[in-house]
C-alpha cells in the first residue's frame, strides 16, 4: 500500500469508528553514517525508514497508534480509537486546521550533498587531523560522520496539510591524550554541524586541545566557588533544565516556575528566547502544524511565560506558542523548545576569566539525566574544568560535583559572554555563551 | 515472517563482493503503553515496529543497512546496498539456511497483547490511589504500565535460521511529595521477561504505589547530605547500577576490543578486592535482562566476570570477538533492527558474600548509607562515574542518624572495586534500561548490601 492509500483508509476507518477527526504524521528518512578507527572504516551504515503515526479525536480526547508497516490500516485505526476512549483527563486536545506558512531557508548542509566516497574521505581526514593536532595525542578513540535527509508530512481531516523536507549533518572526533610513559588517558571531543562540518582542522584541534588540557587533572578542595560555566557545559546544562518552561509541566504543577509569570526570576542580564525562525535551524510550523512564532521566556530577568501547544494553550486561554513536539511519529504531542537561545553579552571568554578572578571554570558536566531534579531545580553534577586564580588557569580539575539550584543560579549570574556555542537539540538548536555565576558548592577532595 | 528463500538470496547477494559473513535480523514488535497522572488516565499508545537490518563483515570492517521494507525485493535492495559498500570483488557463494527453532524456555502465561485497556487502567489506577492515600504530602503521582512483544528471526551465512519471541512487561510508579515549595520524588519500577502474570506473582501495584510514596515523603523530610570523602554502604537491588555503569561497561568488548577500557589486558589479574565476585547471567528465568538467545542467535549463558577479585572474562559479541581473537559470550544485543548489535549486559550483579549486613554499619563510624540509588553515568575510557543517591541516610558513629538528600557518589570503577571491604549474604536485583551504542535495552542490575571503605560524596550540606 502506498502512504496516501494507507492514510486515507486509516482516516476513513477512524471516522467510521466514531472519531471526530483524524491526523497522520508521516516521516521518511535516509541516514548515512561512517565510523573511522585507526584510519580505517570501522563501521558503515545506511538506512531508509518510514513511520506513520495516527492520532484520532474521540469526544475531545486524543488516541494514538503508530506503525512501520503500511498494512492493516483498519487495525491501526481501531487501536487509536480504543486508546482515545481509555483517556480520562478532561482537558481537550484540539487539532490544527488549514494554515498558511512563512517560507524559511534551511542552512547549507554540504556533507549531506556529498557522494559516499567523499564523505568517507572527509571522515578519514578528520581522524588523521585529530591524531596530529596536538603532540600529546596518543590515538583517536573514534571519529564519525553522519548525515540524513528527511521528509515530514502532517495532515488531518480538518484540512491541515503541512510538509517539509530537511537535511542534517554532523562530524565528530574523540582523540585520547596521554603523557609519555604514564598510564593516564584523557579523552576530548569536538563536533561540527551544518556548513561547519567542513571545518576539519578546527574540529580536530578543538578535540585534541580539550583532551590534552585535562592531563594531570585532579579534584579540587571542597567548598564554595565562583564559577564560570563555559559555553560547552552551559548548553548541556540549560538544555537539561529547558523543561521547566513547558506549560504542560506547569499545568501539572511539575515546574518550579508554576504561577510565577511576571516575577523576576533571573539577573537583569538574562534574556532567553525560543525562536523557531533562527537562521541556524529555521522551521515554519511545529509538530501540530501551528505556524511558528517567536516567544520570549525571560526578558531582562523577568519570567514572561511558558511554551505551549494547542492543548495547554486552550487550557490556559492563550494562543499556542508553536512548541508542540513529537520527537518521532510514534510519540504523543508534548512540548519542547524550537531553538533555545540565551541572548549573548559583551564579554569575551578571556574577559570572563578575568572577572572570575579566583574560582572554577566548568567545561563539562555529566550525568544530567540523573543528577538534576527538573521539578525542584536542584542539581548535583559530576563536572570537570580548571582551577583559576587571578584570572589565570592554574590546573585542570575533574571528579568534582557541583551542586546548587537552577533558579538560584539564574539570579546569581553576574555576566554573560559573547562566545556563543551552538549545539543540536531536538529538531533545532540550543545556543548559549559562557556564564559567570556568583557561587556554587563543589565537592572534591 | 522472514521468508527463508528470500533470506538465502539476500545473504548470497550480500557477500557476493568480498564480504566473509552476512546476517539478517528481522523484527516485528508490538508495543503498548498506558499512563495515569493523579486520578485520571492521560495517555494510551500502541506501536508496531517492523523492519530488517542486514550486516556484512569483511574482516574487521562491517557494514550495516536497515529498512522497513521486508519483502523479498526489499531485502535484495538492502543486500545490494551493503554489498556495494563492502567492495568490488565478484564471487559466487551458496547459502543454505537450516531452521533450528528451539523451544523457548521462558514461558509466557498471559500475553500482554491479549490484555484490554480496562485491565491496564486498573493497574495504574491502583498504584496511583495507594500512593495518594499514603500521605497528604503526596502532591502528584504518575504510574505507567508498558509492555512489548518482540518477534525476531536471525539468519546468517553460516546457515543459521532461528526465531525467538521476547515478551516484556513493566510498570513504573513515581510519587512526588511536596511541602512549602520543596519537592522530592520516589520511584518503583519492577519488570520482567514475562507476560501479565507478573501482576499476579511479583508485582502488587498498591504496594508499588505505597513504596514510591514512602520514599518521596522520607526524602522530603531529609537534610542535605554533607560532602566529602567517607565510607559508604550501598544496598542491593538498584545499588548494583554502580557496578553496571562503572565496571560492566568497561568489560564489554565494545570498549575493550578497541583499547578504550581501563580493564584492557587485565584478564587473570586482580582488579577488585578479594571479597568481590561478579556475574552477567542472561539465563535467569523471567528476569528483565534475560534472553533465550542473544541478537546474533548465540544462546545466552552465565558469564563469570570476576572471581574473588580476579578478572575472568569480558562480554563479547561476534565482531568484538573477531577483534580480540575470542569467542562470543552470548552478550550481543540491540534495541531493535535499526541498530547493529554489540556486546551488552543482561542481568549483571555482584555475587552474595558472607559479611553481616548490620556489622558493616556498626563499624563504619561516620558516613553515608545509600538505601536506594538513582541513575548515573560513566566515562568508559577512564571508568569515572557519578550516581545520584535516591534514598540516603547519614550514619553517625555506627548508627543510622537521619535521612539525607541530594547526595551523589563520584569515583572510578577501578578504584571502587578495590575499596569494597564488606559484601553481604543476600543478593537482589532491580530493572533498568541501559543506553549505549546499540540503543536502549532492558537490563537488570544487582548486588548484596556492600560497603566501600572510601568514596567521594557530593552534596550541599555542611556537618551534621
Amino acid at each position: 500500500m502506498t502512504y496516501e492509500t494507507f492514510k486515507k483508509a486509516a482516516f476513513d476507518a477512524a471516522l467510521s469508528l466514531g472519531a471526530k477527526a483524524a491526523e497522520g504524521v508521516y516521516t521518511e528518512s535516509e541516514r548515512f553514517r561512517v565510523g573511522i578507527l585507526s584510519g580505517e572504516i570501522d563501521s558503515y551504515s545506511v538506512s531508509s525508514s518510514y513511520g506513520f503515526g495516527l492520532r484520532v479525536q474521540v469526544d475531545g480526547k486524543d488516541g494514538y497508534a503508530y506503525t512501520e508497516s503500511l498494512t492493516e490500516p483498519e487495525a491501526l485505526a481501531a487501536r487509536a480509537v480504543d486508546n482515545a476512549r481509555t483517556i480520562e483527563t478532561e482537558d481537550l486536545s484540539p487539532m490544527q486546521g488549514a494554515q498558511v506558512y512563512e517560507s524559511v531557508t534551511d542552512p547549507a548542509q554540504p556533507v549531506a550533498d556529498m557522494e559516499p566516497a567523499e564523505r568517507i574521505a572527509l571522515a578519514k581526514k578528520l581522524d588523521a587531523a585529530a591524531e596530529t593536532a596536538h603532540e600529546k595525542i596518543a590515538r583517536v578513540q573514534g571519529t564519525s560522520l553522519s548525515c540524513s535527509k528527511y521528509r515530514l508530512h502532517i495532515s488531518n481531516t480538518l484540512g491541515l496539510d503541512a510538509a517539509r523536507e530537511g537535511k542534517s549533518s554532523l562530524v565528530y572526533t574523540a582523540p585520547i591524550a596521554m603523557e609519555p610513559g604514564k598510564d593516564e588517558m584523557r579523552d576530548g571531543l569536538a563536533f561540527r554541524t551544518g556548513a561547519e562540518a567542513l571545518d576539519i582542522e578546527g574540529c580536530a584541534k578543538e578535540a585534541a586541545d580539550n583532551a590534552a588540557a585535562m592531563l594531570g587533572a585532579a579534584p579540587a578542595p571542597s567548598g564554595a566557588y565562583r564559577i564560570l560555566l563555559k559555553s560547552t557545559a552551559a548548553c548541556d546544562f540549560f538544555e537539561a533544565f529547558s523543561g521547566i518552561f513547558s506549560a504542560e509541566a506547569a499545568q501539572k504543577k511539575l515546574s518550579p516556575l508554576t504561577d510565577r509569570e511576571g516575577e523576576t526570576i533571573a539577573a537583569p542580564c538574562v534574556t532567553i528566547l525560543d525562536d523557531p525562525f533562527d537562521a541556524r535551524a529555521p522551521r515554519a510550523f511545529d509538530d501540530e502544524g501551528t505556524p511558528s512564532v517567536a516567544t520570549t521566556l525571560i526578558d531582562k530577568g523577568v519570567f514572561t511565560g511558558f511554551l505551549h501547544n494547542l492543548k495547554t494553550a486552550r487550557k490556559a486561554g492563550v494562543a499556542s506558542t508553536s512548541n508542540a513536539d513529537r520527537p518521532s511519529a510514534a510519540s504523543p504531542v508534548g512540548i519542547a523548545p524550537s531553538n533555545f537561545i540565551l541572548a549573548p553579552g559583551q564579554d569575551t571568554y578571556d574577559a570572563l576569566l578575568s572577572k572570575l578572578g579566583k574560582g572554577l571554570v566548568i567545561t563539562d558536566v555529566s550525568g544530567l539525566h540523573a543528577g538534576l531534579n527538573p521539578i525542584s531545580g536542584d542539581f548535583s553534577l559530576l563536572s570537570s574544568g580548571f582551577l583559576v586564580e587571578d584570572g589565570k588557569i592554574v590546573r585542570p580539575v575533574d571528579r568534582i560535583t557541583v551542586a546548587g539550584n537552577f533558579l538560584t543560579l539564574l539570579k546569581d549570574i553576574e555576566a554573560i559572554g559573547a562566545d556563543v556555542r551552538v549545539s543540536p537539540s531536538g529538531g533545532g538548536i540550543i545556543a548559549l555563551p559562557s556564564i559567570l555565576v556568583r557561587e556554587l558548592m563543589a565537592a572534591g577532595e | 515472517m522472514l521468508n527463508k528463500s528470500a533470506a538465502e538470496a539476500a545473504l548470497q547477494r550480500a557477500i557476493s563482493t568480498g564480504g566473509d559473513f552476512a546476517e539478517i535480523f528481522y523484527e516485528d514488535t508490538r508495543k503498548s503503553r498506558i499512563s495515569q497522572t493523579d486520578d485520571k488516565i492521560d495517555t494510551a499508545t500502541t506501536a508496531r515496529i517492523h523492519g530488517a537490518g542486514l550486516r556484512v563483515y569483511n574482516g574487521l570492517n562491517s557494514v550495516y543497512v536497515h529498512s522497513n521494507d521486508t519483502s523479498a525485493e526489499g531485502l535484495m535492495r538492502l543486500a545490494g546496498l551493503a554489498a556495494d559498500a563492502v567492495g568490488a570483488q565478484k564471487k559466487d557463494v551458496k547459502v543454505h539456511l537450516v531452521g533450528s527453532v528451539t523451544p523457548n524456555i521462558h514461558e509466557v502465561k498471559q500475553l500482554p497483547m491479549d490484555v484490554s485497556n480496562d485491565k491496564r487502567a486498573k493497574l495504574v489506577g491502583d498504584a496511583c490511589r495507594a500512593a495518594r492515600a499514603y500521605s497528604s504530602e503526596i502532591a502528584h503521582v504518575t504510574s505507567a504500565q508498558w509492555d512489548w512483544e518482540q518477534h525476531v528471526t536471525i539468519a546468517n551465512t553460516e546457515g543459521m535460521f532461528k526465531s525467538d519471541t521476547r515478551v516484556y512487561t513493566r510498570m513504573m510508579t513515581q510519587a512526588i511529595a511536596s511541602k512549602g515549595g520543596e519537592n522530592q520524588t520516589g520511584h518503583v519500577g519492577p519488570g520482567g521477561l514475562c507476560g501479565f502474570e507478573i501482576f499476579e506473582t511479583l508485582v502488587d501495584p498498591e504496594q508499588a504505589g505505597k513504596e514510591a510514596a514512602r520514599e518521596a515523603v522520607t526524602m522530603l523530610h531529609a537534610d542535605f547530605c554533607p560532602a566529602g570523602v567517607m565510607p559508604v554502604i550501598i544496598d542491593g537491588g538498584f545499588g548494583g547500577v554502580i557496578f553496571h555503569e562503572a565496571c560492566g561497561h568497561s568489560l564489554e568488548a565494545t570498549s575493550v576490543s578497541k583499547g578504550n577500557s581501563v580493564f584492557c589486558n587485565k584478564l587473570g589479574r586482580k582488579i577488585a578486592a578479594d571479597c568481590v565476585s561478579a556475574v552477567d547471567d542472561g539465563t535467569m528465568e523471567g528476569e528483565w535482562g534475560t534472553l533465550h538467545m542473544d541478537d546474533e542467535g548465540t544462546p545466552t549463558r552465565r558469564n563469570l566476570l570476576i572471581e574473588n577479585g580476579i578478572l575472568k572474562t569480558y562480554m563479547i559479541d561476534r565482531l568484538g570477538g573477531r577483534r580480540m581473537g575470542m569467542a562470543p559470550t552470548g552478550s550481543s544485543r540491540r534495541q531493535d533492527y535499526t541498530y547493529a548489535p554489540t556486546s551488552r549486559m543482561t542481568n549483571t550483579f555482584i555475587c552474595a558474600g558472607q559479611d553481616d549486613p548490620e556489622e558493616m554499619i556498626r563499624t563504619m563510624g561516620d558516613g553515608l548509607y545509600a538505601a536506594a540509588m538513582g541513575g548515573g553515568s560513566v566515562n568508559p575510557l577512564t571508568g569515572e562515574f557519578n550516581f545520584a543517591v535516591r534514598e540516603g541516610y547519614w550514619v553517625k558513629d555506627g548508627k543510622i542518624y537521619c535521612p539525607v538528600r541530594g547526595a551523589t557518589l563520584v569515583g572510578s570503577g577501578a578504584q571502587i572495586l578495590m575499596n569494597i571491604d564488606r559484601v553481604g549474604p543476600e543478593m537482589w536485583m532491580a530493572a533498568g534500561m541501559c543506553g549505549s551504542v546499540s540503543g536502549s535495552i532492558p537490563t537488570n542490575v544487582g548486588q548484596p548490601r556492600i560497603r566501600v571503605s572510601s568514596i567521594t560524596v557530593g552534596g550541599k550540606g555542611g556537618a551534621l
